[in-house]
Parts: C-alpha cells; sequence; structure tokens
C-alpha cells in the first residue's frame, strides 16, 4: 500500500482560473482613481477607545496644571495651631493627631545641629527641599506649554506605527 | 498589458523620492504584481467576486504604506503578507455571512492513496488551504508559486530575492509539514 505520508502526490494543481484579460487594466483604472482619494502619507489609525484613553489623559494633564498653577495658594503660616486644633477636633482624626505630635520631634532631629554631626549635610539637605519645589513649578510651566499637536508630533518622531501594531497578525 | 524592466528597488526609491510621479510608480508596480497577486488571493477565496474586492483593499493598503515598507523582505513578499493577511481576515469576518460559494476546482485528485479516497475534491481543497494558512508566510508563498503556478526555482529567485538552494529547502519543509496536516484533519474526518 502506498505510504500514507506521499498524499501530496495524489494530488494534483489545475490550471489557473480563467480571467477576463481585461479585468487587469480596468482594475488598475479604478485603483489609480480611489488612490487619488486616499492620502499617501502614513495613516495613525487609533481605536476609538485609544482617542477617548488620549483625551482623557490630555484633559487630566490640562486640569493637574490649573490646579497647581491658578488655584488659591494655601499659606499653613497664617494658620494658628488652635484653628489646627479646632479642625481636628470637628474632624475627630485621631490618626492625624499622631502626625502633629511626632512631626515636631523629627523636624527637630533634622535641623537641629546638635543631633547632626555634619552641619554641611543638614544645609544640603535645605538646599535639597528648595531645589525640589523649584523643580516643581518648571515641570509645571513645562507641562502647560505642551499641547495636544506637541502630543502628536511626538508620536510621530517616535514612529510609533500604531496601524502596524493594530494589525499585529501581519 | 506590458510590465515595466524597472527593478523593484528602482521603482520604491522614485515612489520615496519623487511625490509627483508617486502615482506613475504605483501604476506601473500594479502592472508588474496585481495579476500574480490576484492568483494567491483567489487560491483562497477560490471565486472573483471576493478576491475582487479584497484586491481593491490591499492595493489601498500598499499605497498607503509603501513608504514605510522597510524591505526587509522582497517587494513581492511583502506584497504578499498583506495579500494574505487580508484574505484571511475577510475569510474571518465573513464566516458568517459568507453568500458566495467557491466556485472554482484548483485540484483533481489522482487514484492510488486509500486516505484520499474517501473525500471530494472540494473537501481536501478545504483541508489542503487550511494547512498553507498555518505555514509560515515564506513557506506559504513558496509552495503556492510551485505546487499551484508551477514556477520554476530560477523564476522564484528572482521575484523573492533568495537563492534557489533556500526555496527548494522552504518547499521542501513547507510539503513535509502540508503533508502531515493534511493526514491528520483528513484521517479525523474520516473517523
Amino acid at each position: 500500500m502506498e505510504p500514507n505520508k506521499d498524499i501530496l502526490k495524489h494530488i494534483k494543481a489545475k490550471q489557473k482560473p480563467a480571467v477576463d484579460p481585461a479585468y487587469f487594466e480596468q482594475f488598475q483604472a479604478k485603483m489609480m482613481e480611489e488612490i487619488k482619494k486616499q492620502p499617501k502619507a502614513k495613516v495613525i489609525y487609533m481605536k476609538p477607545l485609544f482617542w477617548l484613553s488620549g483625551a482623557a489623559a490630555v484633559a487630566l494633564i490640562i486640569f493637574g496644571i490649573s490646579m497647581f498653577s491658578n488655584g488659591p495658594e494655601t499659606n499653613f503660616a497664617s494658620v494658628s495651631q488652635e484653628e489646627i486644633e479646632h479642625y481636628l477636633d470637628e474632624t475627630q482624626d485621631e490618626k492625624a493627631w499622631e502626625v502633629i505630635e511626632d512631626e515636631p520631634e523629627e523636624k527637630t532631629e533634622l535641623v537641629s545641629p546638635g543631633k547632626n554631626e555634619n552641619p554641611k549635610v543638614e544645609a544640603e539637605d535645605k538646599n535639597i527641599e528648595i531645589a525640589s519645589t523649584e523643580d516643581f513649578v518648571s515641570s509645571a510651566q513645562l507641562l502647560e506649554e505642551i499641547t495636544t499637536d506637541d502630543i502628536y508630533q511626538y508620536i510621530e518622531s517616535e514612529e510609533f506605527d500604531l496601524e502596524e501594531l493594530e494589525y499585529s497578525q501581519f | 498589458m506590458a510590465k515595466t524592466n524597472i527593478s523593484d528597488n528602482e521603482l520604491i526609491a522614485l515612489f520615496r523620492e519623487d511625490k509627483r510621479h508617486a502615482e506613475k510608480v504605483f501604476s506601473l508596480l500594479m502592472q508588474k504584481y496585481a495579476e500574480p497577486l490576484y492568483y494567491q488571493i483567489r487560491k483562497i477565496t477560490r471565486n472573483h467576486e471576493e478576491t475582487n474586492d479584497i484586491m481593491q483593499n490591499v492595493w489601498i493598503k500598499v499605497w498607503k504604506n509603501l513608504e514605510d515598507f522597510k524591505q526587509e523582505s522582497s517587494l513581492f513578499t511583502w506584497l504578499f503578507r498583506i495579500a494574505r493577511n487580508e484574505s484571511l481576515n475577510f475569510l474571518q469576518k465573513e464566516k458568517r455571512h459568507r453568500s458566495v460559494e467557491a466556485d472554482d476546482s484548483l485540484i483533481e485528485i489522482l487514484a492510488g492513496h486509500h486516505v484520499l479516497d474517501n473525500f471530494s475534491e472540494d473537501e481536501v481543497l478545504d483541508s489542503l488551504m487550511q494547512a498553507i494558512a498555518s505555514l509560515p508566510e515564506k513557506q506559504a508563498l513558496v509552495f503556492n508559486l510551485k505546487f499551484f503556478d508551477d514556477l520554476k526555482y530560477s523564476e522564484m529567485s528572482q521575484q523573492l530575492n533568495t537563492s534557489e538552494g533556500a526555496l527548494k529547502a522552504s518547499y521542501h519543509i513547507a510539503v513535509q509539514k502540508i503533508q502531515e496536516i493534511l493526514l491528520r484533519k483528513l484521517n479525523l474526518q474520516a473517523y
């Protein structure tokens, strides 16, 4: 008996199906008209959910920036100890009391020259505090300057091929 | 329609460099590859109407993406990849609503193999096409060009920018895999 594995020897391809010779010319003419309506440039295709997520992220960034840059500033120095205690009484937040009670001790440890053997380190600690506040302000300004167009340009410059990702089975 | 003698690489370079002539270059590409691509798609759909629909999608994709084609494979391999994926996606989407019957009989069964005796040509062809679809794209293309189109390795070598030896190896592996899958499928269906 013929061995099973040679099954393809018993299958023969037939001739190609006949196609009207004019078909390819007509098809080409039709496609040349069709591509005039199509952009040749790379199309970044995003699914609707992707667009919504993007829009939500941009909205959150803008909302966050406006909160930090335009919102009323809270001056904690102007709040008296009595007011704080009153607030804590009202809110009955025992945990908050613990934090308030612990905080001066920690602060004393950090700034007390007696406990810190290296005064240089103490000065550096202060500098770090100042520097990080400045960094935060400049980042917020920077974010404020970023427009939606900038984000799209970034996506293009990084050559993210979103269509290809979507078409991953390629 | 006379096919252009300009090489694929030159056509791609022209397409990218000179925006004014992009349409002309695209037209030359269609002259060269529309027919072979049509038959690759038609093997999968087995009817003209669906092949025609898929052809339109394929060539629009080519128009939009040719500029970004990385040339890591030959142009025909890239075109075949788009055509194959478009065809398989199309069939997947249309599976439930497919009213068009396959009108091509692409194979005939020769006597002498007991497994094949139990099946019609259409049933064997269905299993064969499924087996081809499971192959990696290059093997599938080489198998199609050799088995169905009876293309010489020398011609295939030019078209796919691959050595004849590599093509022979690829075809050999494709045949082994297809036979194995085909036998398994048909044996399962028989019982």
